[in-house]
């Protein structure tokens, strides 16, 4: 039993991390999109239209910035619970001698690096378009 | 049909008339009364700031060989230079010889806030008995405008929905 226990974390895992691609890919992705947009709709002749749809640009990559961020902060604390059981059972097992728990820290700080990459790419996508302008 | 021989003649002799007098011979007795008005080398698109007077200098000048007076100088508006200052020194010229010119100063401010790009100003010199008009193209460069501190306070607001949710939701 344990066996499938071990097994299901493991693809827990591998779901986890898959989820957490997508949600940095997908910000990051839709950042530089929107930038691109709104920089063109920026430089070009301004109306009411265009401003209405800077503005709505501006919208999606705030929510799609934000969503990544709670996206990411949960799957943070997923992958820490599963790794956390998975430790549970090498203790048990006495094998935690080949799993060093400082891959925890090492996980949470990588977390915080891709939420960090997803809040500049949406503010670059942000402030560009106004500079221009 | 035939035609007869004095009538052929009288056509051969008309023809020969008509080519020898010269054609600058009959203009010349008409009165031809033209202006032009154009813009000076270096001030066709200009660069202008918003909020900033920029000008731009014309020349009007007597193209024809009469004096033309009470010239009066206008600027069209057009939807796309609402709340535009243009100004025209001088609006009016009283008398403007044959073959001589007046310099006109045209200055443009465009309203704070104006988009950048390309707008056309059309000015017309209008006279009783004739006119002409010119366009120039200004090109609206961006300033810090209002748009930037847009733009900073959206990305503030999203710094500080980033940091919130973070607090709030980032405790393990």
């Amino acid at each position: 039993m344990i066996e499938r226990v071990h097994e299901h974390i493991v693809n827990e895992l591998g779901t986890n991390a898959r989820t957490d691609t997508i949600f940095v890919l997908a910000a990051i992705l839709l950042n530089l999109i929107a930038l691109g947009v709104n920089s063109a709709i920026a430089s070009s002749n301004n109306n009411g239209t265009q401003t209405i749809i800077m503005f709505t640009f501006v919208v999606l990559i705030v929510v799609v910035n934000l969503v990544s961020e709670i996206g990411l902060i949960r799957g943070r604390r997923m992958r820490r619970k599963l790794l956390n059981g998975l430790l549970k059972m090498y203790k048990d097992q006495g094998v935690e001698g080949y799993y060093d728990p400082s891959i925890l820290g090492d996980y949470t700080v990588r977390y915080n690096l891709f939420m960090l990459a997803v809040l500049v790419t949406g503010l670059v996508a942000i402030i560009i378009p106004f500079i221009v302008r | 049909m035939k035609i007869g021989k004095p009538i052929l003649w009288l056509l051969l002799v008309a023809i020969a008339l008509m080519a020898l007098v010269p054609a600058g011979l009959v203009a010349a007795q008409e009165d031809d009364l033209q202006i032009s008005l154009n813009v000076l080398p270096g001030y066709y698109y200009q660069d202008i700031t918003p909020g900033q007077e920029s000008t731009i200098y014309l020349e009007l000048r007597n193209v024809g060989n009469q004096a033309v007076t009470d010239i009066n100088l206008i600027t069209v508006a057009t939807n796309n230079l609402k709340g535009w200052s243009i100004g025209l020194n001088p609006e009016s010229i009283a008398y403007l010889g044959a073959g001589s010119s007046q310099s006109i100063d045209v200055s443009v401010t465009a309203p704070p806030g104006t988009g950048r790009g390309d707008y056309t100003l059309t000015i017309i010199a209008e006279a009783s008995q004739t006119r002409t008009a010119t366009s120039t193209v200004v090109n609206v460069v961006s300033s810090l405008s209002v748009w930037l501190w847009v733009g900073v306070g959206l990305a503030v607001l999203l710094i500080a929905a980033f940091v919130i949710i973070f607090l709030r939701f980032g405790r393990d």
